[in-house]
């Protein structure tokens, strides 16, 4: 079993051989990421699969949908945050696949898993645009190799379900009560 | 305006009570969880046929109409497996309570008369009105065919305008803001002709204000504008060949113009299935025309299995011009198999919720062919 906290949230990967925070900001410990690039939260490795982990908790999802708007100034702005996040979510990917082809570690199919806090509708269609943009699936006639198997965008109730034998919840953090807070 | 309806022992429903918004009301649910059957009661209770002289005969014909139950008797609407009598209880917004209870072939109805509602079946009407309404119909075959809904509907549809759209579009504000974006939606209008529905070309423009005179320039407001419809063409189509979903939204455009939708008066709009036959696109549209309605005062209630439809009420909901928009969850309670509802004003709380579960078994289907067994 490993153990990786991230972002707010615990998963518990039962039948990882390694598991770790990918962008580690500590230096003291042995995973620090210490590259000038874009990181994913965590990485996890199987028997026979890497799988790289971002997570995205947005307090208001629908800022990101490209389509809601009631002015065409608004309507801009998020079609501005949709593009952003599939960009962040891309260019992290791309940063960390290369990061690993460094470490001499890109040896085992490498599968993408984007977890947003979006509906599942609207979680299908930035794993559209995501995987025709990494890209995932249909390649250049000059790779011989493909970036990743596989890129999949999910929410948490969806993670849980499609993979039980990595749970995640979110960690609660005790609110320091106000006298602690005043003399913090 | 309904405000709250209680169904007990009634077709699908066990015992169920729904408290409305006097805006939007978006009904979701599985295929058999009542969600027609909820809209149909509500026409029912504020129908005409729910007061005045002989109300219980009335009623129960009227609910064997709507519901066609096999036995041809209103016993026959009674849900099975179930003690006591069947009860429908509408709560509406004046103070009117409208209760109708019935065990055999008899209803007993009692309460005031609230505002007729309008219900809009998935099929559309307006190419069926020449045939629904005709002077000397053949009830019992039309009947047999068609259930209330429909023909209601095309007895509205049919009613002469007290004014054409045009003048309407010009004194009242609220259909400035409505009837010029219907008709540009689907490039044309549709007028009644010899009792039948045909299809004139055109569109809504702004008049040249260089053509107004001084006077009804004084009379208007810095910022509103003056529209008028400019045919395209001099020839008229049939309704039949025009697209099914344009009718759809002609059935809206008619009733506003012949006055049977007049928002602040009407009773509930109920729409089933807007989104049947009309292509995704004009969606946002229609959404924006039915809020807009509903800022005018006007219920609206409708059920969908659509997520375009449903996500475009939450982009497009403001509630800093009043709109309320809440949802509706009709689903089977896992151990009676009884209808539930569950209700929110927040789309991303609507559970369950079977429109999106569509999405996440494509997910489930990605998951499988791309990653096999890994984390399972």
């Amino acid at each position: 079993m490993k153990v990786v906290v991230a972002d707010g949230f615990e998963f518990r990967f039962s039948d990882a051989i390694d598991a770790y925070v990918f962008d580690e900001k500590d230096s003291s410990k042995p995973t620090f990421h210490g590259a000038p690039m874009k990181g994913v939260d965590i990485v996890a490795e199987f028997d026979d699969a890497y799988v790289y982990i971002e997570l995205k908790d947005y307090d208001d999802p629908s800022a990101y949908d490209v389509v809601k708007a009631s002015s065409d100034d608004e309507r801009k702005a998020r079609l501005d945050s949709f593009k952003w996040l599939k960009n962040y979510l891309k260019y992290k990917f791309r940063d960390s696949h290369l990061y690993r082809y460094a470490e001499g570690k890109v040896d085992k199919p490498v599968h993408y898993v984007c977890v947003l806090t979006f509906d599942n509708a609207l979680n299908s269609r930035m794993l559209n645009e995501l995987k025709r943009e990494l890209p995932i699936g249909k390649k250049p006639k000059r790779w011989t190799h493909a970036l990743a198997k596989s890129c999949q965008v999910v929410n948490l109730d969806k993670w849980n379900e499609v993979f039980p034998k990595w749970p995640v919840s979110r960690v609660i953090t005790a609110a320091p009560i106000p006298e602690e807070a005043e003399h913090a | 305006m309904i405000s709250k309806l209680y169904l007990k022992n009634f077709i699908a429903f066990t015992d169920l009570s729904i408290d409305f918004s006097p805006g939007i009301n978006i009904v979701i649910g599985e295929n058999g969880t009542g969600k027609t059957q909820l809209l149909k009661a509500i026409l029912a209770l504020s129908s005409a046929e729910a007061h005045g002289a002989q109300t219980d005969e009335q009623l129960a014909r009227k609910l064997c109409r709507l519901y066609h139950p096999l036995s041809g008797q209103v016993g026959g609407l009674r849900r099975t497996g179930t003690r006591g009598k069947s009860v429908l209880n509408g709560t509406f917004a004046s103070g009117q309570v409208i209760t109708a209870k019935f065990y055999g072939k008899d209803t007993a109805t009692s309460g005031d008369v609230p505002a007729p509602a309008i219900f809009i079946p998935t099929k559309e009407v307006l190419s069926l009105v020449r045939g629904l309404t005709a002077e000397q119909p053949d009830l019992p075959t039309i009947e047999r065919i068609f259930d209330d809904g429909y023909l209601d509907l095309a007895n509205q549809l049919a009613k002469e305008g007290a004014s054409d759209l045009d003048a309407k579009v010009q004194l009242d504000p609220r259909f400035a803001s409505i009837v010029p974006r219907l008709t540009n939606l689907i490039d044309g209008q549709y007028l009644l002709e010899n009792g039948r529905f045909v299809f004139e070309a055109g569109r809504y423009v702004e008049k040249d204000t260089a053509t107004r005179s001084k006077a009804q320039h004084a009379q208007m407001y810095q910022d509103s504008t003056e529209w008028k419809f400019v045919p395209s063409s001099k020839q008229h189509l049939s309704s039949g060949m025009t697209a099914e979903g344009f009718r759809k939204i002609g059935v809206l455009q008619r009733l506003l113009s012949n006055g049977s939708l007049n928002p602040g008066t009407t009773g509930p709009l109920l729409w089933d299935e807007p989104e049947s036959n009309l292509n995704p696109k004009l969606m946002n549209d229609l959404v924006q025309v039915l809020l807009e309605l509903a800022r005018n005062g006007q219920q609206i209630i409708l059920a969908t299995h659509d997520y375009v439809l449903l996500k475009w009420f939450d982009l497009l909901m403001d509630k800093g011009k009043g709109d309320q928009v809440r949802f509706f969850s009709l689903y089977r309670d896992s151990s009676t198999r009884d209808v539930k509802v569950s209700t929110t004003d927040d789309y991303l709380q609507i559970a369950p919720n079977p429109i999106d579960d569509a999405f996440g078994y494509l997910i489930n289907q990605e998951i499988e062919n791309d990653m096999g067994e890994l984390g399972k």
